[in-house]
């Protein structure tokens, strides 16, 4: 027998609707996305903080080409204007900087406001328990990049790394 | 490299000349080529049988095309250079394979397993396809594997070309300016790239756009007409089948003056040098040329499809659509293939 068009649509949708009231709990830990969306590849070598020249030239080429080193090989970059776009950013991090300076004004244009206290690298041996990276979602780039900080024991910043990251959320679809 | 190309083309199909354009102001030399590949709205077997299109030599030719240039670039960086290949997007047709929002991740496997040495050709990291997503393929975004395709490009290094699928120029017959602002920012502008938040107004723009039936046709009721084609064996010309304003028939030249008002804007107000837009979308392969207000030559290069139809003239014979569009030495060319 053949269904009803309207009655088939109902059955489908009925799963969308049902969870439509549902609320997520925030999410707090930051996965590092797999190699093709960060930078670095399949061994961690973080940019060293202060940025030297040669450490802030990768970082913009990181950025220009979208962290994905493919779009480089093919010359096709997706944020061409990021030296530019960055460039205050860029000459902050030359300089030493620690923790608490992240809270500041200077830093608060670039990181208004998420910051993830627990990063998972799978491709780290050891997941430190103290003065552990930390992970600020940037301003920039209309917030799509996470920029993970790594600190020493007295809590200056030593390294960095950004890293693209889907959404943490559920797609929420348009109330009917 | 074009000749290179040409002569690869020719050892697997017939290849005739759709358009040609040269503009030496692109910024692109001899030492590479670009290549990009058009709409394939590509169907698992199941769900093929419920349309009357599907993608044009999806087994014969369109795989013997991959397949040369993945060997055209292997041979080509031996020697120095670089074979350069992008696919404009609507490459699996997750809408008509899925008529609900493609929630379902297994959806896009689905489809590849229909077309296994296709996509596998494709997909080679060794080919290292530059992906756009489409209207068709927009919610691949969301599944682990797709997260590097993009929304747009800009070419060379020093942008005068902007290569994006092209279903942004619907958008603007259909939405209100101020929904646009942002996206037309993000597309036309080289300052950043796409949140979540831009994403989700481009996915309802999408939804907004999808017609309610593709059963006989996804873009033309007619096939399009491209006018005269010309066989490879003549001297090719630099230019060839501009569609211009005033001259042109409508569709013709269509988008031409939005793609190049949203260029002269963005130029204006950032100091970028487009020039050029290349789009997929409408299925209808053609180069529509005009000037920017300051002189500057301006092209919009529609690349065509390998899906549904296309002839010389109208009321000709329906030809399946088989485009390949190639950018060297200033130069954009798009070929018609058909097996030989």
């Amino acid at each position: 027998m053949k269904t009803p068009g309207i009655l088939r649509t109902i059955v489908l949708l009925a799963p969308l609707a049902a969870c439509c009231h549902h609320t997520l709990a925030p999410v707090n830990i930051l996965p590092v996305p797999p190699q093709d969306s960060n930078w670095e590849g399949a061994k961690p070598e973080h940019l060293k903080l202060p940025l030297t020249k040669t450490g802030r030239t990768e970082l913009e080429s990181a950025l220009r080409y979208g962290l994905n080193h493919d779009n480089q090989h093919r010359g096709s970059p997706v944020e061409p204007n990021a030296p530019k776009a960055y460039e205050k950013l860029l000459d902050l991090l030359g300089n030493a900087v620690s923790l608490t300076d992240l809270s500041k004004p200077d830093f608060q244009t670039w990181f208004p406001g998420d910051r993830v206290d627990q990063v998972v690298d799978a491709r780290e041996e050891v997941t430190p328990q103290s003065h552990a990276p930390v992970a600020l979602r940037g301003a920039g780039s209309d917030g799509k990049y996470w920029w993970i900080f790594y600190r020493d024991d007295d809590d200056h910043l030593i390294g960095v790394m950004v890293v693209k990251l889907q959404a943490l959320t559920t797609l929420v679809e348009r109330k009917k | 490299m074009h000749d290179r190309l040409l002569k690869a083309l020719l050892d697997i199909a017939n290849v005739r000349l759709v358009a040609a354009y040269t503009d030496g102001g692109l910024g692109f030399d001899g030492d590479s080529i670009q290549v990009f590949l058009p709409d394939m709205h590509l169907l698992s077997d199941q769900r093929r049988k419920l349309y009357q299109y599907g993608t044009n030599y999806a087994e014969t030719l369109l795989v013997d095309l991959v397949a040369t240039l993945s060997q055209l670039r292997k041979d080509a960086r031996q020697q120095g250079m670089e074979v350069n290949v992008f696919h404009i997007g609507d490459y699996l047709d997750l809408w008509r394979e899925s008529l609900l929002p493609a929630l379902n991740p297994t959806v896009p496997d689905q489809i590849k397993h229909s077309h296994k040495k296709l996509t596998t050709l494709l997909e080679d990291h060794a080919l290292n396809t530059g992906f756009l997503l489409g209207n068709h393929d927009f919610d691949l975004y969301q599944f682990t594997g797709y997260n590097t395709w993009e929304r747009r490009f800009f070419l060379p290094d020093d942008p005068r070309v902007l290569v994006m699928h092209g279903d942004y120029f619907d958008w603007i017959e259909r939405a209100l300016p101020e929904e646009l602002r942002d996206i037309g920012v993000y597309l036309f502008g080289q300052g950043q790239p796409a949140g979540d938040v831009l994403i989700g107004k481009m996915r309802d723009l999408t939804y907004r756009c999808n017609h309610p039936d593709y059963g006989r046709f996804i873009q033309l009721q007619q096939p399009a007409v491209l006018g005269s084609l010309l066989p490879h064996d003549e001297d090719l010309p630099a230019t060839y089948n501009l569609q211009e304003p005033g001259t042109a028939p409508p569709a013709g030249v269509q988008f031409l003056e939005k793609a190049c008002g949203e260029c002269v804007n963005i130029n204006r107000e950032s100091g970028s040098k487009l020039r050029m837009v290349i789009i997929g979308h409408t299925h209808h392969a053609r180069i529509a040329a005009m000037k920017m207000p300051d002189g500057t030559p301006f092209a919009l290069v529609d690349i065509g499809a390998w899906i549904e139809n296309c002839q010389e003239e109208e009321g000709g014979d329906p030809i399946p659509n088989a485009q390949i569009a190639a950018l060297s030495e200033n130069q954009m060319r798009i070929y018609q293939l058909a097996p030989e």
